[in-house]
């Protein structure tokens, strides 16, 4: 938990303590989690919560998005996978749909390596977006980006991920 | 092709549009794009299964862990 929390914050006390306040949450109403399939699905979405709530709260208005470690979103990166035509350079192999166990677990730790590896920032828009399920509008809000800028973003998150768990499947069985 | 949007813009739709509705025109110049290339079809299979996955990152990993302890409980992710 305490590693997702921080993927999403960055700041590793406020991951520790919204952690804690969601492990707190779950001892305090053991039964709550009735009709929910495991214990450890009930805490992730308690977790889930306790995050998006911190993002709505009021002194989360000045974390905005900064032009100066990533660069200005509007300067689309990614154009090195296209020709002058705009039309892939290379063939985009078709991944391997995960259906045994062992495969979506291989495929999620693929997936969770490579948003590792996505610039901080990009990473934070794709989880607000992807995992906790913000509507793009919200996003654009709490950190100041035009919906522009929030869908190049979101564009560049998801192009990086695909190349890079295609790079990386190659011998996890992904790509046939 | 080029009339139908390039790859690069159709990827950029697909994304999109796993964020809010296309408009009619952009729709149709993408469901004919797609029709016609295969690269983006896998890339529109590629985008979509990222956006299936990520609502249970962190759980499965977890799930696991869970099931050496109690091996019924390991359905979550199924």
């Amino acid at each position: 938990m305490l590693r997702h929390a921080l993927m999403m914050v960055f700041e590793p006390a406020l991951a520790e303590d919204l952690v804690q306040e969601s492990l707190v949450a779950v001892l305090e109403k053991p039964d709550a989690h009735r009709g929910e399939s495991t214990l450890i699905t009930w805490c992730i979405a308690i977790l889930k919560h306790k995050i998006a709530d911190w993002y709505r709260s009021p002194h989360q208005q000045r974390r905005v998005w900064t032009e100066t470690e990533e660069g200005d979103p509007a300067n689309d990166s990614g154009d090195d996978l296209y020709d002058e035509q705009g039309s892939y350079k290379e063939t985009v192999p078709c991944w391997q749909q995960p259906e045994k166990r062992e495969a979506q677990r291989q495929m999620m730790i693929v997936m969770e390596t490579c948003l590792k590896s996505l610039p901080a920032q990009t990473r934070r828009v794709f989880m607000m977006r992807e995992w906790l399920g913000f509507e793009t509008t919200e996003i654009c809000e709490r950190l100041s980006l035009s919906a522009e800028n929030c869908r190049t973003v979101l564009h560049r998150a998801r192009m990086g991920l695909r190349t890079c768990m295609t790079a990386q499947g190659h011998g996890t069985g992904i790509i046939q | 092709m080029n009339i139908l949007y390039s790859c690069k813009r159709a990827a950029e739709l697909l994304s999109q549009s796993l964020d809010e509705p296309l408009d009619v025109v952009d729709s149709l110049r993408l469901r004919m794009h797609l029709s016609m290339c295969g690269d983006c079809r896998n890339v529109e299979e590629q985008l979509n299964l990222i956006h299936k996955m990520s609502p249970n990152l962190g759980l499965l990993d977890l799930c696991e862990e869970q099931q050496t302890d109690s091996p019924t409980n390991g359905e979550a992710l199924s």
